[in-house]
C-alpha cells in the first residue's frame, strides 16, 4: 500500500489522529443518551482507532486509543470513569489486535463489532471487580447486541474512510 | 469473505441471538418480589416490595448518598450525589431483568424472588 510513515512525520500524523479522536470523542459526548442501559453508547472514536489499528499497527494504535482515554478524561473532568474507559479500551485493543492479523483492509468493518462487544465486556469486568459483585453483568446481553451494532456502525465508517483515503495520498 | 470472516460473522450472529433470547425469555417476574440494595457487594438492606412505600435512604462508607424510591412493583433511583447520575436516569426497574447500578457510590439495586433472594444473601 503505502510506504511505512516514520519520524516526525509520523509523530504528527498520529497526533493529528489523537485529535480527530478526542473531538469526536467530545462532540460524542454532548449527545444525550437515548438508552437507559448505563453503557451503551456509539463509541463513535472507535473509527480512528479501528483505522489506526488496520493502516498503522497494533503499537500505534495503543498510543492513540491511550492519548485519547486520557485526554479524553481530562477534557471531560471526570476521572471515575477511566477505570472503565481503560478496561474496555485495553480488551478491545487486544481483540482488535487478533483481528487485524486474520482480517483483511478490506474487512475493518467486520473487527469493529467483536471490538465493540469485548469493549464492553471489559467495562463490565472492571464494574464487577469495583463493586465487588456480579450482578452486573444481569446487562451483559443488552451490551453484547449494543456493541455488535455500535461496532458495525463505526465499523462501516472506519472501512468507507479506508477505501477513499486510499485514493488520495495517506 | 475468506473462511476467518465467515467464522467471526457467525460467532456474532449467533452471540446475538443467544443475548436476543435470553432477554426475550428470562426469567424475570418473581413471585414475592425483594428489593435488595447492595454497597459494597455486601447487602445494605433488603424489603419485600409490598413492606415499603416511599424512600429508602442509602448512606455509603465512602460518602454517597442515594435515595431510592419504592412504590407498588417499582423502583427507582430518586437522587444520587455521585457525579454521572446514572442510577437516576435509568430509571424505573420493574422486574429482575437488569439491576439498578450507581457505579461512582458503588450501589446496587436489585428485585429479587423471595428463593433466590435468600441465597444472594448467605
Amino acid at each position: 500500500l503505502t510506504p511505512p510513515i516514520k519520524g516526525t512525520r509520523k509523530v504528527t500524523r498520529l497526533a493529528l489522529l489523537t485529535a480527530i479522536a478526542l473531538t469526536i470523542f467530545m462532540v460524542e459526548a454532548q449527545i444525550p443518551a437515548v438508552f437507559t442501559i448505563p453503557g451503551i453508547k456509539l463509541g463513535l472514536a472507535n473509527i480512528v482507532t479501528v483505522w489506526v489499528m488496520f493502516t498503522y499497527g497494533a503499537k500505534d494504535a495503543a498510543l492513540v486509543l491511550a492519548a485519547r482515554i486520557f485526554l479524553g478524561a481530562v477534557f471531560a473532568g471526570n476521572f471515575s470513569t477511566i477505570l472503565y474507559s481503560a478496561g474496555g479500551g485495553f480488551l478491545a485493543w487486544c481483540v482488535l489486535w487478533g483481528m487485524s492479523k486474520v482480517l483483511g483492509r478490506k474487512q475493518m468493518w467486520l473487527a469493529s463489532p467483536v471490538s465493540g462487544v469485548f469493549h464492553n465486556l471489559g467495562q463490565l469486568a472492571v464494574a464487577a471487580a469495583v463493586m465487588e459483585t456480579t450482578v452486573v453483568f444481569a446487562y451483559l446481553p443488552w451490551l453484547l447486541i449494543a456493541g455488535v451494532c455500535a461496532g458495525l456502525f463505526t465499523g462501516f465508517c472506519a472501512q468507507f474512510l479506508s477505501d477513499r483515503l486510499e485514493k488520495i495520498e495517506m | 469473505l475468506n473462511k476467518g470472516a465467515k467464522l467471526i460473522l457467525a460467532a456474532l450472529v449467533l452471540a446475538v441471538a443467544a443475548s436476543g433470547a435470553w432477554i426475550v425469555l428470562g426469567d424475570r417476574n418473581a413471585d414475592d418480589p425483594r428489593v435488595i440494595v447492595e454497597v459494597d457487594g455486601e447487602v445494605y438492606c433488603a424489603y419485600d416490595m409490598d413492606e415499603v412505600d416511599g424512600i429508602i435512604p442509602i448512606s455509603t462508607p465512602n460518602g454517597g448518598e442515594n435515595r431510592l424510591y419504592v412504590q407498588d412493583d417499582l423502583v427507582f433511583m430518586d437522587s444520587a450525589n455521585c457525579p454521572d447520575k446514572l442510577c437516576v436516569k435509568q430509571g424505573v426497574i420493574r422486574d429482575s431483568t437488569v439491576p439498578i447500578v450507581c457505579l461512582p457510590n458503588k450501589v446496587v439495586v436489585r428485585i429479587e424472588g423471595r428463593d433466590s433472594g435468600l441465597d444472594a444473601s448467605n
